[in-house]
């Protein structure tokens, strides 16, 4: 009888990480070739980040062993890719802070290509990337490397950055500034001797509603994505024998509309950033979206690098706070100069 | 507004030493005339005029309080400019100003006066989607047809967020290539060179102006002007004028 309190309170904890301390929960790395003798590398990788990880950082990694276990009853199973609704409840499911998981298959010149994804149970945010390195020797070189992306994807204000936004370059921003706010933040980059290309700053009022643009803090290319990850179930398109050609028209139409700004968005959103880099004669090297919050005192920032011929997501950051010596938006616009240029997560 | 201290006698008034012609009645006018203890005889009237010190101190006190006072509300409308490059005279010029006709006819003829070739470019020119097309009604759209074509209505409001909040961002960006792709027209149809973007606000606001080379696609100065009680619009296009013609920084 005095075992039951107990057991009770066991099972209230159990899928609740350990109060005070982050919990990152290693998945399944699978491997996407058909080439069955490289499966042993899924082993090796995620002990290979496990350790690193629990001997750089202050955390308690648990492997794919241990969360089977919360997974037995469940009828879910680890993987190395989920839907929106999988990854939510099987998440739900662990008592960790963080999911990772991911894939990899091999790539010509002896290569091997990694897709990893970190999972932040507790905001909803699923941070996806890309790397390549070389097999055999530099495997690990590769794992240190990944490790280091990490130590910014596991803090309180995420932090993600793979290059400098070098001083003199010409920067576009996006932004929800108003036009004189707005005018304080171009001084100061301008002041630094940054060029700024006037997309927002062509005209008199943004269009972007404040209570809006929390959207755009969610991005999304092909190598790289930042986004948000709900509980929505997948949508049924049923039909019954009554249903006649004008419906499963409409139907369609729906299914494709979802398609194309779910599915294949990242896709989509290239395109069009490509489209007004091309607006601008290519005159814009980095392109970056700016939110900040009502106070002015703190913002994000999602940078763009549209130097190369396929735009990439370079930058990822919250809770940018102002430099000491200014407030507002030119304080935030020092601390991004003076961030911009700190050596990134390569 | 009468000074509480400045007295005005039957035959030897005193004259209050405070500017008449203040352009700006808003701001108080205080005028402090101590006299030393003295007697006046106006044969009608005796009356004499007695010096109360606290009472000076608290004038000075209330009057160096409210120079401060007025000082701190203004310093939160800050004043600031950067220029990184001048728009020499001479040069095709397009102001943006969204003001009645009368008010950007006397800013256009301001900026004739300078040198500058100018075209007034309506804030319609560069229309707003918004103005044409709310996104927001999109999401209710959005939402019924998602009902009647999906099973239950509740589930299908959920599973549309995410497309509609990709719609909702590439609305955005759209938004802007669209507007790029406006001044690239203007640059060719108008031949302009400059772009001059200019919101006059009254006192105790901050009015602003931006300047584009459309060259080169970069905004060349900024500043944001704290309009002060003496300032009219004349004024302050006359000092956004000198900004702009002013070499780099």
């Amino acid at each position: 009888m005095k075992a039951i309190p107990l057991l009770v309170l066991a099972a209230l904890f159990a899928a609740a990480p350990v109060h005070g301390a982050t919990v990152i929960g290693f998945g399944l790395f699978e491997n996407r070739s058909d080439d069955r003798d490289l499966d042993f590398l899924s082993g090796i990788l995620i002990n290979s980040f496990a350790v690193s990880v629990e001997t750089d950082f202050d955390i308690t990694a648990k492997k794919p062993a241990e969360l089977e276990q919360y997974l037995e009853e469940t009828g879910m199973e680890l993987k190395g890719s989920y839907r929106d609704k999988e990854l939510y409840d099987l998440a739900s499911a662990l008592p960790v802070n963080y999911f990772v998981y991911g894939s990899f298959r091999p790539v010509p010149e002896n290569r091997i290509e990694m897709t990893v994804n970190i999972y932040n149970k507790d905001t909803g945010e699923l941070f996806s990337f890309v790397n390549t390195g070389k097999m055999e020797t530099e495997i690990f070189n590769l794992v240190d490397r990944l490790t280091g992306i990490f130590e910014g994807c596991f803090k309180e204000d995420f932090r993600f950055k793979s290059d400098d936004i070098p001083a003199k370059t010409k920067i576009a921003f996006i932004t929800n500034l108003d036009a004189r706010e707005l005018n304080e933040f171009y001084m100061e980059f301008m002041k630094q001797g940054y060029r700024i290309c006037p997309v927002q700053g062509n005209d008199l009022a943004s269009p972007v509603s404040a209570a809006d643009f929390d959207r755009l803090r969610h991005v999304a290319l092909k190598e790289k994505s930042f986004q948000r990850i709900t509980n929505t179930p997948p949508l049924v398109f049923s039909l019954s024998q009554w249903e006649g050609k004008k419906e499963i028209t409409a139907q369609r139409e729906l299914r494709d509309i979802i398609t194309r700004y779910v599915y294949r968005y990242p896709a989509e959103q290239e395109k069009v950033i490509k489209e007004l880099s091309s607006q601008y004669r290519f005159n814009i090297d980095y392109l970056c979206i700016v939110g900040f919050d009502e106070s002015r005192e703190r913002a994000w920032i999602r940078g763009f690098d549209l130097t190369h011929f396929d735009s990439s997501l370079i930058w990822i950051e919250s809770g940018i706070k102002p430099m000491p010596s200014a407030s507002g938006p030119s304080g935030i616009a020092a601390s991004i100069i003076h961030l911009s240029g700190k050596q990134g997560q390569k | 507004m009468e000074s509480p201290v400045c007295i005005k006698k039957k035959s030897n008034s005193v004259k209050c030493k405070h500017n008449p012609r203040r352009a700006d009645l808003r701001l108080p006018s205080i005028c402090i005339d101590i006299r030393s203890p003295a007697s006046y005889n106006t044969g009608a009237l005796n009356f004499t005029i007695v010096e109360v010190p606290d009472m000076r101190k608290s004038m000075i006190a209330a009057v160096i309080f409210a120079v401060l006072l007025s000082t701190g509300g203004c310093s939160a409308k800050k004043s600031a400019k950067f220029v990184r490059q001048g728009v020499p005279k001479g040069s095709q010029v397009g102001i943006i100003v969204d003001s009645q006709n009368s008010i950007k006819n006397a800013i256009i003829a301001k900026f004739l006066d300078k040198g500058f070739k100018v075209k007034a470019v309506n804030a319609s020119d560069i229309y707003t989607l918004g103005d044409h097309f709310s996104i927001a009604d999109y999401k209710y759209l959005a939402y019924q047809s998602a009902e009647s074509s999906a099973g239950d209505g509740a589930e299908s409001l959920s599973s549309t967020q995410k497309s509609y909040d990709s719609i909702y961002k590439l609305h955005v960006y759209n938004y802007e290539a669209n507007k790029a792709e406006i001044l690239a027209e203007m640059k060719s149809k108008w031949g302009l060179r400059y772009l001059v973007i200019m919101d006059l606000r009254d006192w105790g606001s901050l009015s602003w102006m931006r300047a584009i080379d459309l060259e080169t696609y970069e905004i060349i100065a900024v500043e944001n002007y704290a309009t002060r009680t003496t300032d009219s619009i004349e004024s302050v296009v006359d000092h956004f004028l000198e900004t702009v013609s002013t070499q780099a920084q």
